[in-house]
């Protein structure tokens, strides 16, 4: 009895464990399509295109739902473990600005879209800043 | 100079000498000071009646909007008085005095919510910026340092900066580049509170610049935000004003 005890726990660990290593290497992948995402609104920027910003608003949205849905206390250190509510509110704040963008974009304000993107920036690396505790 | 012209200067220096908070703008004392003086405004509770200084809650987060109907500050009553005629310094170097707070036990304090490293703030959705109370921990106070054992400090929770209530707001830990700015207020012999300037760098004119698309939605645009709160401010609990508290 004793042993079969002990061998489920060791299959419950295992199990969460393996869960959450694929979680965290889910998250690398949605972190490296947004960042692709936000290099296509900064291009679309540059060389004034507004639809490909647009394109790079959409890719980018498409990819919040890892940081708004997920779990991060399961593969965040222990020290950083209760950031998660942080991450949610910083993703909440680039769906803002995302959608504010867009709306720049469509009233013709090229200064305001251009403003958002900073913020959107802004608010990426302002989550880093916590969880690497630069 | 004709006698009209020195009429004028005599009169004008004894308004500003006899009430202070009838002046509005931005002072530049000699010895450095910051005040920026804006409209006169008492402080009220969700039913209109007056807040008096001594039936306010002690360690309680109170909330009230000033001096922009979109810029909320923190109004509490420590326990117990806070220091006089603090030093301070804004990030570009610039020095002022913080008095202190006002009441009969002089713990009254109220600070602009708005903490200038990323301009973290108090919304209606959530806020990371509140006041710990005393015994409390907080993530922002390390072991090293004093208040991880006391509490009664105001934390900024998105990158964990802690401010010293009873020092106007001093950086105690943290990346916060200066203090929060003050509300500098007035208690009238009738026991009532008044707000009447800020002391200290403040970062109005960033956070409505930054927080464009969150003032539309939470305020119907900037423009009302921006608008300046005239004769009175509500007073509300923290926990009523937005919907989750984060501490760290």
């Amino acid at each position: 009895m004793k042993v079969f005890f002990m061998a489920i726990t060791f299959v419950f660990l295992a199990t969460s464990t393996m869960a959450s290593d694929k979680e965290k290497a889910q998250l690398a992948s949605e972190m490296r399509s947004m960042l692709s995402a936000v290099e296509l609104i900064q291009k679309g920027g540059f060389y004034s295109k507004p639809e490909m910003m647009k394109e790079g608003v959409k890719k980018l949205k498409s990819k919040l739902m890892i940081l708004e849905s997920s779990d991060a206390s399961k593969y965040l250190p222990d020290d950083k473990k209760k950031a998660a509510k942080f991450a949610n509110k910083r993703a909440s704040m680039i769906e803002m600005y995302a959608n504010d963008l867009i709306d720049s974009i469509n009233h013709n304000n090229m200064d305001d879209a251009l403003e958002d993107y900073t913020q959107i920036i802004r608010q990426c690396t302002s989550c880093h800043l916590r969880m690497r505790s630069y | 100079m004709d006698r009209r012209g020195f009429l004028k200067i005599v009169g004008g220096a004894s308004v500003i000498a006899v009430a202070p908070s009838i002046i509005e703008g931005t002072l530049h004392a000699d010895d450095g000071t910051l005040y920026r003086a804006y409209k006169k405004v008492q402080l009220l509770d969700a039913n209109g009646n007056p807040i008096l200084a001594s039936k306010l809650t002690k360690e309680k987060n109170y909330v009230f909007n000033y001096p922009h109907a979109g810029t909320s500050c923190l109004l509490i009553s420590l326990p117990k008085a806070t220091d006089r005629k603090v030093s301070l310094k804004s990030e570009d170097g610039e020095e002022y005095v913080w008095n202190g707070g006002v009441g009969k036990e002089n713990n009254i304090v109220a600070y602009s919510a708005i903490c200038p490293h990323q301009l973290t703030h108090i919304n209606k959705k959530d806020t990371f910026i509140s006041y710990t109370e005393s015994g409390k921990k907080t993530m922002a106070c390390t072991k090293e340092m004093p208040c991880s054992k006391t509490g009664s400090v105001i934390v900024c929770g998105s990158h964990l900066s802690a401010y010293d209530p009873y020092k106007g707001c001093k950086v105690l830990g943290g990346p916060a580049p200066q203090p929060l700015a003050s509300i500098v207020l007035e208690h009238h012999d009738d026991d009532t509170l008044w707000a009447v300037g800020v002391l200290g760098p403040d970062k109005f004119h960033e956070f409505f610049k930054i927080f464009k698309p969150e003032l539309k939605e939470q305020y119907g645009g900037k423009r009302k935000a921006k608008k300046k709160v005239k004769k009175s401010a509500q007073v509300v609990a923290l926990s009523e004003f937005t919907k989750d508290i984060i501490r760290y």
